[in-house]
């Protein structure tokens, strides 16, 4: 027999032969995890994952120290005045006034733009006060999920999105293109990526399209993948994390 | 929504330590949490509620670190991470850096030893085999490995205790069992 091998190299030998972590959680699901908030279950299949892969288990390690907010063995921690200093210097480089900052400057535009703006205003008020309308009416109906996609590539907000298993939720999106003629959408469970609910556009104002009412009930609590595509298309526009309690 | 000016107070140590943890010096863990919240700024006002934002902070800030490390031609995270604790070092034998060429791999790992890894590993309730690979397999320290399973760091050291002397039974013969298992 060979020489007696550390115990250490062995498993790293064992472990490269195995086939690589795929499938990893959404961030959200990280979050979840790391706050405790997931069903055992989903836990577990998590953790299986961290063990295996590094890029995972450093994102819940840095996580972690986010959320303790201390500085690194080392460093000293910093004082309110280097906090006070670092700020000035940040203001110095933000646009002025409140964000988002993207002010039009009428002033440097060829007289034409005005009258053909307020002509353009005029058409799409209607349209414009009646998205708004909804937009606000669903607001207030806490049954109703907004996800916004963005499918410049900047996402906004990590879609982590809690909600009560119990009653019936209708979720939209909105910043759909208008190019985009058809939309679907699936509900994955991220235990196994198998797909629980699916549907279709069912109606659209402007970019908002109402894509799906969850039935109260007939999803069990547990993290999911809201998975949304367009016009057929294999790859999808966007992808969403949904924690059902 | 709050302002931005309390997004800034409230998180920019956090987002400076990650910087630093992530082995950057003083001034470019600056310049980087700078950036990060002229990003946060563009949006601020989409987020409405404070643990979408707090993920959203650790987003834009993860992406921005990512970002860079790709304009710097960086394949893999070459920087060298400042450890969360110092109370248990990591010896050389379990230096998470490491890994075997593929053809030593085949060399040390044929036949037999191999089976009875595996079987030793299957054997082990699952929280045991977890901590035991991350401990060995990926290096990581007590601290890390109790963040990363959920749980306590005196259930991390038991469990790896108990694991030594289990292993040692099993596989005394097939493998050196390191001293710094779990003790």
């Amino acid at each position: 027999m060979a020489r007696p091998l550390s115990l250490a190299e062995a498993l790293k030998a064992l472990a490269a032969s195995e086939p690589e972590a795929r499938d990893h959680p959404p961030l959200s699901v990280l979050v979840a995890y790391q706050e405790g908030r997931l069903p055992e279950e989903e836990a577990e299949t998590v953790r299986e994952h961290l063990v295996a892969c590094d890029e995972c288990s450093e994102q819940v390690l840095d996580l972690a120290a986010f959320e303790e907010a201390s500085p690194p063995l080392g460093d000293h921690p910093l004082s309110e005045g280097d906090v006070a200093a670092a700020w000035e210097k940040l203001k110095k480089r933000l646009p002025d006034g409140p964000p988002p900052a993207r002010v039009l400057s009428f002033a440097r535009l060829p007289r034409y733009v005005l009258p053909l703006a307020a002509c353009l205003a005029l058409s799409v008020t209607a349209a414009v006060w009646w998205v708004a309308h909804s937009r606000e009416v669903a607001r207030r109906n806490p049954d109703s999920l907004y996800l916004a996609l963005d499918q410049s590539g900047t996402r906004g907000p990590e879609g982590s999105v809690t909600r009560s298993a119990s009653r019936a939720l209708d979720i939209y999106a909105q910043g759909i293109e208008p190019y985009i003629t058809r939309v679907r959408i699936e509900i994955r469970r991220d235990l196994d990526g198998r797909v629980v609910k699916s549907g279709k556009e069912q109606k659209r104002v402007g970019d908002t399209v109402k894509l799906y009412t969850v039935p109260a009930k007939e999803l069990e609590p547990g993290a999911y993948r809201v998975v949304i595509y367009g016009d057929d298309q294999e790859d999808p526009l966007d992808t969403f994390g949904l924690i059902l309690n | 929504m709050p302002k931005f000016e309390e997004v800034f107070a409230e998180y920019f140590q956090r987002v400076f330590y990650f910087f630093r943890r992530k082995g950057f010096s003083h001034q470019d863990a600056e310049d980087l949490t700078q950036e990060t919240f002229l990003r946060v700024f563009e949006h601020v006002e989409g987020v409405h509620n404070p643990p979408a934002l707090r993920t959203w902070v650790f987003t834009v800030m993860t992406n921005v670190w990512r970002n860079r490390l790709r304009d710097q031609g960086a394949q893999k995270r070459a920087h060298t991470e400042v450890a969360l604790d110092g109370q248990d070092e990591v010896s050389p034998a379990v230096d998470r850096a490491v890994s075997l060429p593929p053809e030593q791999e085949e060399q040390v790992l044929e036949g037999e030893r191999r089976e009875q890894l595996r079987l030793a590993m299957a054997e082990l309730a699952p929280r045991m085999r977890r901590c035991v690979r991350l401990r060995l397999e990926k290096g990581h320290k007590y601290k890390e490995i109790a963040v990363i399973l959920g749980i306590k760091i005196d259930t991390v050291k038991a469990q790896l205790h108990q694991a030594k002397a289990i292993l040692k039974e099993k596989l005394g013969e097939y493998f050196d069992i390191p001293d710094d298992l779990g003790d």
